[in-house]
């Protein structure tokens, strides 16, 4: 079987929906999930996982529209999935295009700036060093799962970038270190790493890039935070965690 | 792609598409060189499809040079 084949069959397997081919050379998941699953979907394989695809031009995000649009599915789904892959990608680039700050907190908004200095002294209850997060050993059993979906898998959940993201900043000294260290583990382990997509995912979740203030509190600010809880209700974190356990097992 | 086709149609030249990876590349590592290299099949079918021709360097730069070298002797 020749490696081009390997790998389509294998994007085929991580979207584990039905597929079907466009021009027997891109893979696009005919059944397209309403906007209530599709971006929140609690399983290991809820979103297409083409980022990696875009990332290294394996596929473009041309082709992908025309099958979306060309798909079967409900119109809001369509409308969901079409906004990411348009308005959130072409943000994105558009970010990293015109802002030189992109890879490091500098990139903050005046808002979040004054914020954080008001904050920059508040004492953080728990800090981690680099390996204690690279390792995925903190408390958060959650953050752990995410971080080892990423190491293990090469992705990362996208509703868990962000709380991933947000907690970084909640176990760090100061937001600086805190940026540093995502991007760090973000770029090494991410097969879609060193993308616009990613930068300005790490900006809208640690500086609030993007974003709008929300109601102060410690360390965070006014940047908006994310608790295990409440993440809790929107995702199910419960699932999740027994899967990223699944696959971990099945790593040794 | 397109641009160079209709320019290589109107020099009567045939064209060729050349692809080395960067060697070191900032935070690329073995994973990411790896996906990368899956698709390289693909854009090889794709351009034969259309006739265009495909050379793979091994590094970059070095790899670019003795490529065009090679194509200026031989013509």
């Amino acid at each position: 079987m020749r490696e081009a084949e390997h790998w389509r069959v294998r994007a085929a397997k991580h979207l584990r929906v039905p597929f079907w081919t466009v021009d027997a050379d891109v893979v696009v998941p005919s059944r397209l999930l309403g906007k209530e699953h599709y971006g929140a979907r609690t399983e290991l394989l809820g979103t297409s996982r083409l980022s990696p695809y875009l990332h290294f031009g394996h596929i473009g995000p041309l082709t992908i529209a025309h099958a979306v649009q060309a798909a079967s599915a409900p119109v809001a789904a369509k409308q969901a999935f079409l906004e990411q892959l348009i308005v959130r990608r072409e943000l994105s680039v558009n970010f990293v295009r015109y802002n030189p700050d992109y890879d490091s907190f500098e990139c903050l908004e005046p808002w979040a700036d004054r914020s954080f200095a008001r904050h920059s002294g508040d004492r953080r209850s728990i800090v981690y060093r680099d390996e204690q997060l690279e390792q995925a050993e903190t408390h958060d059993p959650l953050w752990n799962a995410a971080q080892k979906q990423m190491v293990l898998t090469g992705w990362m959940h996208n509703y868990m970038r962000m709380y991933w993201a947000k907690k970084i900043l909640e176990w760090s000294l100061s937001v600086a270190e805190s940026y540093r260290r995502a991007i760090w583990l973000n770029d090494r382990y991410e097969l879609d790493g060193r993308d616009p997509n990613g930068y300005a995912g790490i900006a809208w979740a640690i500086v609030g890039k993007h974003d709008r203030p929300w109601f102060e509190r410690p360390v965070f600010g006014q940047v908006r935070y994310m608790s295990l809880a409440s993440t809790g209700r929107k995702f199910d974190s419960k699932t999740y965690i027994a899967q990223i356990g699944n696959l971990e097992r099945a790593h040794v | 792609m397109d641009v160079a086709v209709e320019l290589g149609n109107e020099l009567g030249k045939p064209v060729v598409a050349f692809l080395a990876p960067a060697p070191f590349y900032s935070h690329a590592n073995l994973s990411h060189y790896r996906f990368l290299a899956c698709g390289i099949p693909d854009i090889e079918e794709g351009l034969s499809k259309r006739n265009i021709g495909f050379v793979r360097g091994r590094i970059l730069i070095t790899a670019l040079q003795s490529f065009v070298n090679r194509s200026a002797q031989r013509s």
